[in-house]
């Protein structure tokens, strides 16, 4: 059993995954995958579809079971801890659909992303929320359900907010947005957050637009990482596309046959 | 005149027995989404715990309150030691309908063959009556229709204000997302099955005061217009189960006015298949039921 005596040291702060292996019981979706993001960094985790993006975030967040490897937060090995326990340890997450209680009202909706804290200080939380996201404080008494899809995405990530996470998982942010409101969400906000000392780790599909605003990139192929670096660096690789396009192909033919081949 | 006037009075309390009953229902399966068809039988055994607390020498009030909890308790036992079983093993939604009507069979059977299948009654206050409009009414009846205002303000404020309610309406729309926010779904999930359980045993004993005598099958029967009400409504819905209460308690009182008394609850699912037809989900959708609570 991985216990925290492993390379997690003391110093590790934000979020430590160390070679984890998970999957759904079958062959392993992830196949040992290694990240860390710090306090104040945005890291991008991009790649096709069926690269084991979400199957990393389920795994982060404790819906997925991991078979070998570990998870820290903050030093802390979470690997056997119930989600609830993790978002207790400050583990904020924001998932692609569903990420808001659509039954809820704006103001209700914040409260619950606050559920584990004392009342009194809920309250100046969601005060801070509102501050951040304006937009949101003449809607507090709508419900969610009646949210336009950017009003929405503001309050999924504002109530993951409430409860001042130290590492916010944001599962594609922009998935369901226009061109114009993912670029305000992305470099906006989500950069924003990294800067008050937040670790983000960022899922995208649109690989380009979270390679700008990210720090470090892990480009994921078949549970792997493939291209791992300064996002810059990774942005400005001339092979990017090829290893984007060629790792999409060979999504699909591992999709079919089993053991894909290497590019 | 007055036989429509006293028919709308025997309708209110219907009415609100049927509201009890049906907003613990819907508030059990929206939380805990499980169908319970064992819960007319734990209103059931509500009323007898009521019935022996009363043949013990406790005055009715006392035996109503000893009533709900039993009902309470049951409902928790249930769930902890028979539903909460089948779920980990991973029965889904019409499985779990299979148990929970072997449930109900087994929990009215099980009566039967302890209690007997002879008819009791509850000692209703005999004698005064109160006259209301056109109608007359008893001291328990009375009791009853305060009961249900009672109870529903009570949920009203509990979904609305408190940290618990807005939990359990949380846990019920997204129970990912609860998790995710670091609520303990499962001791959410028990805190529904005990308020709904009081909500049960609070109608089961006054259905039974309500009918002059009950047997072991009484609340089985009565399951049917209660799950009419909660579908009416919107299942999963506590408002949409109050008005669908209201709706059936009335209209099958009042039909007995026209048509015969055996065709009450032909006529509660004659209003539900009606209203079927031009809203599949209830008189109050989601959404609807969402902005009510948050207005």
């Amino acid at each position: 059993m991985p216990t925290s005596s492993g390379n997690a040291g003391p110093a590790a702060q934000g979020l430590e995954v160390a070679d984890v292996v998970a999957g759904y019981g079958g062959a392993p979706v992830l196949k040992g995958l290694s990240l860390t993001v710090s306090p104040g960094q945005v890291v991008a985790v991009v790649g096709p579809n069926g690269a084991g993006k979400s199957t990393l975030m389920r795994a982060i967040t404790g819906t997925v079971r991991i078979s070998s490897g570990i998870v820290t937060i903050g030093g802390v090995d979470i690997t056997k801890w119930s989600s609830e326990r993790r978002s207790r340890h400050g583990l904020g997450y924001v998932p692609q659909s569903r990420d808001v209680f659509d039954s809820l009202t704006v103001q209700e909706n914040l409260s619950m992303g606050g559920y584990m804290l004392p009342k009194r200080e809920v309250d100046d939380r969601i005060t801070n929320v509102f501050s951040l996201f304006p937009s949101l404080l003449p809607l507090r008494t709508r419900v969610a359900s009646k949210l336009s899809g950017g009003e929405r995405k503001l309050l999924g990530i504002g109530r993951a907010l409430v409860a001042t996470p130290t590492v916010l998982l944001l599962d594609e942010p922009t998935a369901s947005l226009s061109p114009e409101l993912s670029k305000v969400i992305l470099t906006e906000h989500v950069r924003r957050l990294a800067d008050t000392g937040v670790a983000v780790l960022l899922v995208e599909q649109k690989a380009l637009q979270a390679l700008e605003v990210s720090d470090w990139a892990h480009v994921l192929v078949g549970g792997e990482t493939r291209i791992s670096g300064p996002s810059g660096e990774v942005l400005a690789r001339r092979d990017i596309r090829e290893v984007f396009l060629g790792a999409a192909a060979l999504a699909i033919e591992a999709s079919t046959a089993e053991d894909g081949k290497r590019s | 005149m007055s036989i429509v006037g006293s028919s709308i009075g025997f309708g209110l309390i219907t009415a609100s027995i049927l509201a009890i009953a049906a907003v613990g229902f819907t508030l059990q399966f929206g939380v805990t989404n499980i169908l319970n068809l064992a819960y007319g039988d734990i209103m059931t055994a509500a009323a007898f715990a009521a019935y022996f607390a009363t043949k013990g020498g406790a005055p009715l009030w006392l035996a109503a309150v000893a009533g709900s909890l039993a009902g309470a308790v049951l409902s928790v036992l249930l769930n902890r030691f028979v539903y909460s079983w089948f779920a980990r093993r991973g029965a889904k939604l019409f499985a779990m309908i299979m148990v929970t009507l072997g449930a109900s069979l087994v929990v009215q059977n099980g009566m039967t063959a302890v209690f007997g299948p002879d008819f009791v009654s509850l000692p209703t206050s005999a004698g005064t009556t109160y006259q209301v409009g056109p109608a007359i009414f008893t001291g328990p009846q009375l009791a009853i229709v305060a009961l249900a205002l009672l109870a529903m303000a009570g949920v009203h404020s509990l979904l609305r204000y408190t940290r618990l309610g807005q939990a359990m309406r949380a846990t019920a729309t997204n129970p990912d997302l609860a998790r995710s926010c670091g609520m303990a779904t499962n001791r959410i999930i028990d805190a529904a099955w005990l308020l709904s359980g009081l909500l049960c045993g609070l109608a089961g004993v006054a259905l039974a005061l309500n009918l002059s005598t009950f047997t072991t099958g009484t609340g089985g029967t009565f399951l049917i217009p209660v799950i009419a009400a909660a579908v009416l409504g919107g299942i999963g819905q506590p408002y949409g189960a109050m008005l669908g209460a209201l709706v059936i308690g009335l209209a099958t009182e009042v039909s007995v006015t026209v048509v015969s008394p055996s065709y009450k609850t032909v006529v509660a699912f004659a209003i539900l298949i009606v209203v079927l037809l031009f809203r599949p989900q209830g008189i109050l959708s989601e959404v609807a039921m969402a902005k009510e609570i948050a207005t």
